[in-house]
């Protein structure tokens, strides 16, 4: 049976591990500086590309490129060069470039060296601007410290900018959070997105709560008011509430690679810890994968195994996953409903029973969302239709989609 | 060719649970050379898995072992497991009803405990010769001449005569094989006018009308002493041959239940099952008819055969009543013709289960089952969920009441609260007493006395068994016991006490009917029956622990106690405002997507009911509430 022609992934994701610090609520993969490994590892990053998506090294061959981290920005200077002459190539016309960076780590010489390796976006982990919850979050930055990273890197012309807040840190109070969002704007940034605290078992943070169901119990309902005030006051602020944790101050500042993943386009991932997603047809035939599935990858998150695999020309270890084409389907749905703008629901969604139409009601019933026909280019209905959530169904979107789907 | 009924000897085991009587059974085996070594496993007459995992015997399986004893004789022993758990005292006594003998197993440093002296009390009084035995003697708290004389206080026999073993080491085993040739009578043959019987002379319980002739030639009577349901090949009819000789091939005849049938094969428990040609008189074994309904073989009845049948059927059992009472309900619709499969199924392994289809405006089709017992409830209930693989939802428990109401001169059974009528509109409630007695250390005396008052408990007496342990006698009500009293029983006296328990009579008591709402909506399937002086703190201790229990909802949920039509309690479940995965970036969307699919899997143990999603075991939150009034 001929395939679809493959649709090749235009997002790429580069993953740079160091870090610093391992801050108190991570759980994520972060070693220490070491110049020589810094090096190894960019000219791996190279290679996997070659070794792993060979019809993506031509120059121009991704819209979107992220480099997150771990602290890209601690990348030892000529590390980073390199790293950013290699993404400098692949970036289309156009295309968004973008870096998370700790604001301790900026200064003029590393907010010059990102404009001209062709980085216009930073992501600016600020997390708060109250001193009491960077304590408790065992962050190493100071409120002034990203006061100073956000001028420094305006001043060398960092076009896109965007702050990271992080609610619901033990401790934290109402005004706490509303002090955050006054002081970040007052940064102008284009960008936000603020998290909700996640209690990851194993971290030292939730350790110190006395577990995730202390932690979440100490909370209480307090979650939702700081959520509800993360909203309104943004909302207020004339800001765009484009996906549940992210705000935009123009539809143009949306995050254009982070928007690859909601709307379940494929995207290629390097580096240790790497995820990928890429469509089954561009899988090649021996993937096991049918039409209309996913095959997602993710790089195991061991330095020295992924180092010694890829320099020894060969795939690293890595845990894969075949998504079947009628998950996929779920997924596209349970990733829609994170953003604001209407999910298509396509009649056939509802007649597999993707979507399941008593759900769909319920929704509607409760208040959640709402459910519109969609007529077709030629104007006949076909029973497609488009589901607008509420914001009580935004903030509850959880709960909306285990009344819809049916994983 | 049967064997000679002079040696046979049909005997069982009862002990307190823990006392060690799978261990001595087991044991038995062993130095039977019934089991080979390779097949021992621990509990082997402990067939279900629910029995093994729980350390307790539910359903008596009978085996056969052969002996070859100090006289030179080789000896048939028939051995009949027996339940030491008080749900299960029926099971008990049916065994004893195809015994002569027992073997008492009392755990050297436990001592007596409560089901010791109610199984003990069994035995006499179904005239079967006791054989006390003392077992874990080489445990380091053992203390076998304390226990001696308890036991000695019970049976009356020398406390140095006692045997003294350890079932685990083997010590003192073969003597436990002799004491049951010397000690225990050859199965009792019925004695006719003017006849010798063998030389037995005892008579058997229920054994009113013996024909005449040589007893292996006499129109053969077997009593029905248990049944099990095999999908392969139908009913199994456990059977003791009272008189006569039961053949293969023969046709045979129900006399009760008044069905023919062919003996397809007969045989004996070795442990599995041995076809034989025949069963003579005194031997235990069992038969297989080809009937597939177990109502035509209940336990009890008599089988003989249908050339040379007998005159009259034996004296049967008596009917098994239950006491505990719960709705049993799919969580999914759906599943309701599975559940009364299900029951149908289990029903033919349990004559005392019984059920009959209830229907809830809450929860929709199922049945209301009657059990002996919470643990017979908890345990029927884990083999539906488990054997049957269903989802169910259990209502608490309840006991039986009589309710006159106004004007009227007879009483009307009610099982399930919700048929009591409002109060006002009867005249008279009578409630299920019990006669309780719990057996503790002396230190503890004052805990049981509070837990037992709490219970609203009258003292009947207080005597010591020995220097330290106390044997205490109360009325109680069934109501209170059914809900947590042994736990709580269990707590307050750090796990020393023992109980059980008879059903005296049914008492009038100053009772009502506690009702839960749930979004305004009474939920049927809640109600509950409590005293008066009681209800405003049940109510609002249930109402507390269904919010703890209910998850929050797209709205809030308020939750009402009330008695009639006044609300006497009400908790809220605050309406869920968030519920959402703050990050979900390329590396969780798999992780979200896992989120998703485990929420629809908690989502099926949630009952829906009106626009409310309760979860399964919010129903038995009734079972959380500390009876202390003034306790936390």
């Amino acid at each position: 049976m001929p395939h679809a022609p493959a649709q090749l992934p235009r997002s790429l994701y580069v993953h740079v591990p160091f870090c610093a610090h391992r801050c108190g609520y991570c759980d994520f993969v972060t070693t220490s500086r070491s110049p020589e490994m810094h090096e190894r590892y960019v000219a791996a990053l190279r290679r996997e590309l070659e070794l792993r998506s060979p019809e993506t090294t031509a120059p121009g061959s991704f819209d979107t490129i992220f480099i997150g981290g771990g602290t890209p920005t601690l990348l030892e200077p000529a590390a980073l060069e390199a790293l950013l002459t290699f993404t400098r190539e692949l970036a289309a016309p156009g295309a968004e470039v973008t870096i998370e960076c700790n604001p301790e780590t900026v200064d003029a010489a590393l907010a010059r060296r990102l404009v001209d390796g062709g980085v216009h976006r930073v992501s600016l982990g600020a997390q708060s601007f109250s001193p009491h919850v960077l304590a408790t979050l065992e962050r190493r930055a100071e409120p002034d410290t990203v006061r100073r990273a956000v001028a420094t890197l305006r001043e060398a012309g960092v076009s896109r900018l965007s702050l990271d807040l992080i609610w619901g840190v033990p401790g934290q109070t109402n005004a706490d959070v509303t002090h955050d969002l006054v002081e970040a704007l007052k940064l102008e940034p284009d960008h936000l997105s603020a998290y909700e605290l996640e209690f990851k078992p194993g971290t030292r943070l939730t350790h110190a709560q006395g577990g995730v169901e202390a932690a979440l119990t100490n909370l209480g309902e307090q979650g939702d008011d700081f959520y509800d005030l993360v909203i309104d006051h943004l909302e207020a602020a004339g800001w765009w509430w484009y996906e549940t944790a992210n705000f935009a101050r123009t539809p143009d500042e949306r995050c254009r690679h982070n928007l690859a993943y909601w709307q379940a386009d494929p995207w290629v991932g390097i580096g240790v810890g790497a995820v990928e997603t890429l469509h089954a047809s561009n899988d090649g035939a021996g993937s096991g994968v049918a039409a209309g599935g996913l095959h997602r990858r993710t790089n195991l998150p061991n330095v020295p195994r992924w180092l010694n695999a890829v320099e020894a020309g060969e795939l690293p270890p890595s845990r894969d996953e075949v998504v079947d084409a009628r998950t996929a389907r779920t997924e596209r749905v349970m990733l829609g409903l994170r953003l604001d703008a209407p999910v298509n629901i396509a009649a056939q969604d509802l007649f597999d029973g993707i979507v399941d139409a008593a759900g769909l009601e319920r929704v509607a019933e409760l208040e959640l969302g709402s459910v519109t026909m969609v007529p077709s280019p030629d104007g006949v209905l076909r029973g497609d239709v488009e589901l607008r959530l509420t914001r009580r169904g935004r903030m509850l979107q959880g709960s909306v989609g285990s009344l819809l789907l049916d994983p | 060719m049967a064997a000679d009924p002079s040696r046979i000897r049909n005997f069982s085991i009862i002990a307190h649970i823990d006392h060690g009587k799978s261990t001595l059974a087991d044991r038995i085996l062993q130095m039977t050379s019934t089991v080979a070594g390779r097949d021992m496993k621990e509990q082997l007459l402990d067939s279900m898995d629910i029995e093994r995992e729980r350390g307790i015997t539910i359903k008596s399986a009978p085996v056969r072992v052969l002996y070859t004893a100090r006289d030179g004789l080789e000896y048939q022993l028939n051995l009949i497991d027996t339940p030491g758990h008080v749900d299960f005292t029926y099971e008990v006594s049916r065994s004893l009803a195809a015994c002569e003998g027992a073997l008492l197993v009392v755990d050297a440093a436990q001592g007596i405990e409560a089901q010791t002296l109610a199984n003990a009390y069994l035995a006499l009084d179904n005239d079967v010769e006791i054989v006390p035995i003392i077992n874990k003697i080489d445990l380091p708290a053992a203390d076998p001449d304390r226990v001696a004389k308890e036991v000695s206080d019970l049976t009356g026999d020398d406390p140095d005569g006692i045997l003294r073993i350890s079932a685990k080491t083997g010590f003192g085993m073969e003597e436990v094989l002799e004491a049951i040739v010397t000690k225990m009578p050859p199965p009792a043959t019925p004695a006719v006018d003017g006849e010798s019987s063998d030389g037995a002379d005892l008579v058997v319980p229920g054994l009113a009308d013996p024909a005449p002739g040589p007893l292996a030639t006499r129109p053969p009577r077997a009593l029905i002493f248990d049944s099990k349901f095999d999908q392969y090949r139908g009913v199994i009819t456990f059977i003791r041959m009272i008189e006569g000789t039961l053949k293969k091939r023969e046709r045979a005849f129900v006399m009760q239940g008044k069905v023919n049938c062919e003996i397809d094969e007969i045989g004996c428990f070795s442990p599995e099952m041995v076809p034989t040609d025949e069963l003579g008189p005194g031997e235990v074994g069992y038969i297989i008819t080809g009937l597939k309904d177990l109502a035509d073989l209940s336990v009890g009845d008599t089988v003989t055969a249908r050339d040379r049948p007998a005159a009259a059927p034996l004296e049967g059992y008596e009917q098994i009543k239950p006491m505990v009472f719960c709705g049993l309900f799919p969580i999914e619709a759906a599943q309701y013709p599975e559940l009364r499969d299900a029951l149908a199924k289990l029903k033919l392994n349990d004559a005392a289960l019984a059920f009959e289809p209830e229907t809830s405006n809450a929860l929709g089709f199922g049945y209301r089952v009657g059990f002996l017992g919470l643990l017979h409830m908890e345990i029927v209930r884990e083999r539906l969920e488990r054997e049957y693989d269903l989802d169910l939802l259990a209502t608490p428990p309840n006991v039986e009441y009589k309710i006159r109401a106004k004007h009227e001169t007879e009483f009307t059974i009610v099982r399930n609260p919700v048929d009591m009528p409002a109060s006002g509109d009867y005249e008279e409630i009578l409630e299920p007493i019990v006669k309780a007695t719990v057996i503790v250390p002396k230190e503890y005396v004052g805990q049981v006395m509070e837990l037992t008052q709490e219970k609203r408990g009258t003292f009947i007496d207080m005597q010591y068994l020995s220097e330290n342990r106390v044997q205490l006698k109360y009325f109680l009500p069934l109501a209170e016991i059914v809900l947590n009293f042994f736990d709580q029983l269990k707590s307050r006296t750090k796990g020393y006490a023992s109980f059980d328990y008879d059903v005296d009579e049914h008492r009038p008591g100053d009772l009502v009917r506690l009702d839960i709402l749930l979004n305004h909506e009474k939920i049927d399937a809640l109600s509950l029956i409590c005293h008066k002086d009681k209800a405003y703190y049940q109510g609002k201790s249930l109402v507390e622990a269904l919010r703890k229990k209910i998850t929050r909802q797209f709205f809030d949920v308020p939750i009402q106690a009330a008695i009639g039509a006044k609300i006497i309690a009400r908790e809220t479940v605050k309406a869920k405002r968030k519920d959402v995965l703050a990050k979900c970036y390329g590396g969780d969307i798999s992780r979200k997507r896992k989120l998703l699919e485990k929420q629809k899997k908690g989502k099926k143990r949630m009952k829906m009911i009106g626009s409310v999603e309760i979860p399964a075991e919010a129903f038995l939150s009734v079972l959380d509430i500390d009876s202390d009034p003034d306790g936390k």
